[in-house]
This record gives structure tokens, sequence and C-alpha cells, in this order.
């Protein structure tokens, strides 16, 4: 029983890679593809879910793919058109199938009714085709294939041979068995001899039987039995279609077409912790190779030229290493964004919207970390433009915009990081109703010197609402913030603009991976801190001419022409500023995204390097203003800094409004 | 179970190795403030000299920092703060104590170590409840006593989630 539930959790995953591919192949459709190629892809698709379905006997499922297949089939036989009216009962139907999925893996509601429309509307396509006058010039390759399944008789011969019987097989048994998958008919030869003669361990009779509608596979699986003590000629060889053991309604007239053409890659497939246990090992390998160096740099004063080469080598081949360990780990996104178009269409119905996703950039490769929490945040956005950004059919047409709604979703790699973007071409963010709301929630104090973008990005602010109607999909106030959190705990900022009446645009950017950073190492105090590289615009020197002090104590820096503001480390860390701090004279510039870039006044910078990260919630807690932490090369423990939420922690603490206090929370 | 009269076997040469093997429990004890404090030797990871900790933002007197602690990162906290003393810094001769708390690892940096306890179950006895109970009493779990001394049991659920639910990180 086990193993049937690990075949099943199999049989699950595999079916999420089909359903990817099918999604793929029909998008290709959509985008004027028509080659019999991509028609059998799909074909295979479906029929190896619907074979797998039936094995583990989930029937639902079973049945509407089975609809879905004959449709497929006819698509690839050309008796269906591929078009205009077919394709989007096809792109529901792969909808459906997933739902299904969902609920034969999970349990839930099913909606039924949904199914139901679905399978109607594919049954009508595979019945209102053109009669199949045998003309079907797409698939030549097929034609010349003699597809023996098909046949609605197999023959089989069937000759026990002498260790029949004492194998513990019953002749009575099998015919019985095979009375229920298809045997028609049987007929039998040889005849028992004198019983003088009579051997009684030796069974004298052969049988022919007859098979009518019968799979192949399913044939092969039943005589699989008696592969070593009979000789049996007959049964249909084809490719290699997945074991059915149990019936299958008919009209399956289908052997797996062979594999061509689409790019298959010889792949492993090797359990997410076996990876991650090989990526910690090569973190410590990264940090014990790095005391080394150091410990060599300080005892043998470059005196041995060989050795310093070999662990200049050393060290770029651990890198090398890391490098390769962390592409195990990452995975194109199109495992998130394939799913994106399915929700684009339920909510087009639920929320009566045209909207057409464009999707670009989906082999962008991201940590396998990063992708599996993306796909909420993801999810909640589209939802958010599709809600509250596109606008419905008919004040588009108002608005002298096409009928269609666009949303782009597109990824692409920005340096070490990811950026996403979401676009679309709806009414743009009301900024009227975005302050009113703010000062009347108390979530701003004033709308005074807010800049347009400061509007915009108040919707990422908790209890932020502005729907007047709390819908089903979005408006429940629990919107834009929890992305923004969601976004934030990964690492990642998210920013967004607006142009009124055009469209929105979210932009989110994630680190590439949550496993290691490439971090400044920089010395406050005596003790050493790591600020993200993709943070680090730059360090300046200070010096008396380009600093000026305020009188409330805030220090600003002059760059370019440009004020910056400049922070204590130990002032945001809620330490207090020894009196006698020493003066330090040089401050990195960090970009905070929130409060524009910032100065951050170091002691020294010690180098940049990639750094393995190390949770603090694993044996304490998460704290504000602190990503994580990594271990350097003397074995001492460095916190990442987070420089925004600091800031951001300060700011709150400065200004002790109550209602601000469960932001940081 | 049932007292084992039979020769050794190694699977419990460890409580046999005192005359009554049957209701018996094992702690480290030791010594914070002048006091004696224990825990349960079956919490105890390690024990190592103090070194000094990278400390982190916003936290309250007690949380010392962090440590490496053979690639992964340990919070330590100052139980002499905890149960009530001021504490001078840390010297060389300070221990700390590694100990599992629920799911987390966690030092306790307490001013030295003394002996491990063998202690009867008719020897440990609940806080008596009668007087306010301040913040030391709070931190135990028991009273024990070992000859002429009062060994304090530390509850480890209540170190951590002290450290959790601390209000001083908004």
């Amino acid at each position: 029983m086990d193993q049937d539930e690990d075949y099943k959790d199999l049989f699950f995953t595999e079916c999420d890679e089909l359903l990817g591919e099918l999604q793929d192949h029909l998008t290709q459709m959509n985008d004027g593809e028509r080659g019999s190629e991509v028609l059998n892809a799909a074909f295979r698709a479906v029929h190896s879910i619907k074979g797998g379905a039936a094995a583990f006997g989930l029937d639902a499922l079973t049945n509407f793919t089975h609809g879905f297949e004959t449709v497929m089939d006819d698509c690839r036989a050309g008796r269906v058109q591929v078009d205009g009216t077919s394709l989007p009962v096809l792109l529901r139907a792969s909808d459906m199938m997933l739902e299904l999925l969902e609920h034969s893996r999970n349990g839930g509601a099913l909606r039924q009714a949904e199914v139901h429309v679905v399978a109607q509307s594919l049954a009508a396509l595979a019945g209102g085709g053109q009669p199949p006058a045998g003309s079907a010039p797409m698939d030549d390759d097929l034609q010349d294939e003699p597809d023996e399944a098909t046949a609605d008789t197999v023959t089989v011969q069937f000759r026990p041979g002498r260790t029949f019987l004492t194998s513990g097989h019953d002749p009575l048994r099998m015919l019985r068995s095979a009375d229920r998958i298809g045997l028609a008919e049987v007929r039998i030869a040889g005849d028992l001899p004198a019983l003088a003669d009579l051997d009684p361990l030796a069974c004298p009779w052969s049988w022919t039987m007859s098979f009518v509608e019968a799979e192949s596979a399913t044939l092969r699986d039943f005589f699989s039995i008696y592969d070593l003590c009979a000789e049996i000629d007959g049964i249909p060889t084809v490719g290699a279609p997945p074991s059915i053991p149990m019936q299958i309604a008919k009209a399956s007239r289908n052997a797996t077409p062979p594999m061509t053409g689409l790019g298959y890659t010889k792949s492993l497939r090797v359990p997410l912790d076996r990876i991650d246990r090989l990526v910690n090992l090569v973190g410590e390998i990264v940090i014990t190779q790095a005391t080394v160096a150091q410990e060599m740099s300080q005892t043998r004063q470059g005196s041995d030229d060989m050795l310093e080469h070999s662990i200049d080598a050393l060290s770029r081949q651990v890198r090398e290493m890391q490098d390769s360990v962390m592409a195990i780990r990452a995975q194109p996104i199109k495992s998130v964004f394939s799913r994106m178009p399915r929700i684009v269409r339920d909510l087009c119905a639920t929320l009566k919207r045209e909207v057409r996703i464009e999707v670009s950039g989906e082999d962008t490769e991201v940590d396998t970390s990063v992708i599996e929490e993306l796909v909420e945040p993801l999810t909640h956005m589209i939802r958010n433009a599709m809600d509250h950004g596109i606008e419905s059919p008919e004040e588009r047409l108002a608005a002298g915009k096409p009928r269609d709604g666009v949303l782009r979703l597109t990824a692409q790699h920005r340096g070490e990081r990811v950026l996403i973007t979401l676009e679309d071409d709806g009414r743009g963010i009301d900024r009227d109703r975005v302050v009113a709301v703010a000062l009347e929630r108390g979530l701003i104090a004033t709308a005074a010197g807010l800049s347009t973008e400061d509007i915009d990005n108040l919707i990422f602010l908790p209890g932020f609402s502005t729907a007047s109607r709390v819908s089903s999909v979005s408006g429940r106030g629990v919107g834009m913030d929890v992305v923004k959190r969601k976004i934030q705990a990964l690492g990642g900022r998210c920013l967004t603009r607006s142009t009124p009446g055009q469209g929105t645009r979210f932009q989110v950017t994630l680190p590439l991976t949550l496993a290691v950073l490439e971090g400044m190492i920089v010395e406050v105090s005596g003790e050493r801190y790591v600020v993200p590289l993709s943070a680090v615009i730059e360090a300046i020197q200070l010096c008396e001419s380009n600093m000026e002090h305020l009188h409330n104590g805030q220090v600003l820096v002059a760059r370019r022409g440009e004020y910056l503001p400049v922070y204590e480390l130990p002032e945001l860390f809620g330490d207090d500023l020894p009196p006698d701090a020493t003066r330090r004279n040089m401050a990195i510039i960090v970009d905070t995204e929130t409060s524009g870039q910032v100065g951050l006044l170091v002691d020294r910078l010690i180098g940049q390097r990639q750094v393995v990260l190390k949770g603090l919630e694993a044996n304490f807690k998460p704290i504000t203003g602190i990503s994580g932490a990594t271990i350097l090369g003397d074995g001492r423990v460095a916190l990442i800094l987070d420089v925004p939420s600091l800031i951001e922690r300060q700011k709150h603490a400065r200004r002790q409004q109550p209602q601000h206090r469960k932001e940081t929370a | 179970m049932t007292p084992n009269a039979s020769p050794l076997t190694p699977s419990d040469a460890e409580p046999s190795r005192l005359s009554d093997s049957s209701d018996t429990r094992q702690f480290l004890s030791f010594v914070v403030n002048k006091s004696s404090y224990g825990v349960g030797i079956e919490d105890v990871r390690e024990i190592r000299q103090w070194m000094q900790t990278t400390t982190l933002p916003n936290q309250p007197k007690h949380i010392l920092g962090v440590l490496n602690l053979r690639g992964s990162i340990v919070s330590i906290q100052d139980l002499r703060i905890r149960l009530g003393a001021p504490a001078p810094q840390p010297v060389e001769t300070n221990v700390i104590v590694i100990v599992q708390a629920g799911e987390r690892r966690v030092g306790l940096l307490v001013d030295a170590v003394s002996d491990i306890l063998t202690l009867r179950a008719e020897d440990i006895q609940p806080v008596p409840a009668s007087r306010g109970r301040n913040d030391t009493e709070a931190m135990l779990l028991s009273l024990a006593v070992s000859g002429e001394t009062m060994v304090g049991i530390i509850d480890l659920n209540r170190v951590m989630d002290h450290a959790m639910a601390d209000p001083v990180d908004v």
C-alpha cells in the first residue's frame, strides 16, 4: 500500500510536469504554431496523464482526460481544426485538468458544474469535426506506422511450457481473468494423452485467444505474468505507454507516438534535502578555505609562492564548486509563470474582465527556495491588477482603449538579483483616493510633501484597501501589504509606478538565491558586518568640507551636489553612542529604495566576499534590521545588515506613533 | 521499569553507577550570583569557555549576542542578569552552557560549572508559591536539595519564551 502511495506521489509530480508541458504546447499553438510535433507532444501529455489516472483509479480525472484526449487525437489527425474556436476550449480543458488533479491530490471541493461544462464543450468539438476521410495530410509519419493497438482484434497464441502448472498457474483462472480485459474468443488445441502416458504436471493444451478493444499495454501486463513458463505470441508491441492494469473506456485509438524533436535533456530527480546538505557543506568549505587563506597570510608573509598559488587555485575551485552546486538548485521561473495564465483565465470569468497575459523571460533561472515562495505574492499581484487596475470591457471601450486588457509579466536577471515586472494597461492608481484613504485610516499624518511615487507606494501599507466593495478576489485589505511583507522576507523589494489612465507597473527585485549572498564586509567599532553588495552604491571618504550637521543632530553628506542623510550604526542598533565616539571618516552609500540613498558610517572596508547566509530564527528569532548572519573566516559571526529596515525601524521608534507600531512588529 | 539486579550491561551503566538507579535524575549544577542552579543533564549539549559574542541590535540586556557553534548560530543569554544580578562584563573564567530548549539551542552564561548531581525524585520540590514571584522564581521549574545546598532547577522553556516575547524589539 505504501508503495502505491509512493507511486501516486510520483505520478502527481509527473503530472505537474506534463501539465506544464501541455500548457506550453497550447501556448505555442496559440501563437500560431500548428506543427505535428507540437500537436503530438500535447496529445502525449494528455495521454500519459490519462494512463496514470486510470491506473490509480482516479475516475473523475480519467473520464475528463479521456474526452480531452479524444479531441487532441482528432486535432492531430486533422479532424478538428486548431483555431480560434477550439483553442480556448483546449485551454479551459487544461485548466480544468489541473483542477481535477489538485482535487485528486488534496481532496477539497470540485466545481462539478464547471467540469461538466468544459467536458461538454470538448465533446462538442470532438463530434463536430469533419469526417475522417483518411485525408489527414498533417501527420504522415503516423499513418505509415502500423498502429496495432487500434486494430479491433488482437490474437494471442498461448502455449504453456513444462513449468506452467508447477509454477502454480491455473488455466481456468487465467481465462477468467482474460475475460475481464476483453477476451472475446478462445480456441483450444491439443488433447489429453492416454491415461497411461499422462504426465499430470504437464499441460497438454495450448490456446488461441482473441481480444477485442484491449489496450496493448494491458495485454502485455496481463501476459507478463506467464512470461517465464509459456510461449506467448501476438501481443502488440508499441512504445512504452504507462502500465494500465484496469480497463479503460473504448475509443482510445492511440499508440503513443515516438518521442521526437522536442528537446529532452537527460535529467535526474534528486530529493531537495540531499542538495541542501551539499550546499551547506560547500558553504562550510568556503568558510574553512577562507580561514586557511587568512591563517596563511598571517603566518607566512609571502615567503612561499607555491603555497600561495595553490591556495588561490583552491579558492577559485571552491568558488566554482559553490556556483555549480547553486546551479543545481536553480530552476527556470517558468514553473511559477506557467501557472499565471490559468489564474488570469479564472479571474476573467469571476471578474467579468477580458484580459490576456503576456509572459516573457520565463527561462530566467532562480533558486528553488525563491521559486516556491514566489507563487503566492505573484498571484496576489495579478489579482490586484485585474480587480483594481484593469477596467471592465465597457469602461475600456468608453475610455478609448481596446476591449482586452493586457497584463505583461516579465522576469530578467539584474546583476545578482532577478527583476520581476508586472504591468497592466488599466486605469492606474487613483492618487486622490489613495491619499484620502490613507489619511482616513490614519496611515499617514499628512499628504504634504509626498511625491506621486510615495503616494503610489502607500498601497503597500498594512490595512490599506481602496476597493469600495469587497469582492471574493481582492479587497479585504490584506492585499498588497502581504505581498510586500512576503517579498521582503525573501530579501526583496517591491515598488510600484503608475500613470493615471494608462496603467500600473509593479516591480519586484529578489535575490537569486537565499543560500549565499555577495556581501561587502565592513568594520564598525571593532565589530564586522556584512552589507549586501546589491544595496551598496559606493563608498566615500568624509571630511569637514563634504559634511553638514543639522540642528537636530542629523548629519548629511554631500555627494555630487546632493545631500544624503548619514547614520551611525550603533544608533540604528539602539545603543547609546559613546560620547567619545571615534570620528569615522568613511561612509558607504546604501540604496534603501524606501528612504532613497543613505550613508552608513563605517571605520573600515574589509572587502567583498560571498557569504553563506544563516538564519537567526533557527535558534533564536528574527530581528528587525538583520536579515541573517554568516560565519567569517576566523569563525566569528557577522551580522548581515538590512539597512532599509534598520532605518525604517528607527524612524518609527522616533515618531512613537502608536498606529505605526504594528507595521514593524 | 524494574530495578536491575543483574550484573551491569553497558546500556544501563550510567544510572547504575549509583546505589539506587530507579527514581533518580541527573542535573548539571552551576553557580550564578553565588547561588546554585541546575539544568537537566539530558538538555545540556556542551559546555564551553566564554568567548566574545557578536552583539545583536535592539535586544534586552541579558541577550549577549550570538556565537558560531560548529556552523550554526546560537544566541547567548546572560543568566546572571536573568537571575537578577548586575553582571560585569563576562571574563574568560565564565562558562557557557549550551542547552536544548525545545527546538532551539541556546547558550547560558554562568559564573562557573560545579558538578553533576544525581537527585532522587523526593529531593525535588515545586517552587513555593506563597511568596510574590519575582523574575528569578519565574525562571525556576523546581527546587532541589543536594546535601546542604538548595539548587534551583531552571525552566528552559521560560528561558526561551522570555527572549521570544520580549517587547523591546517593537
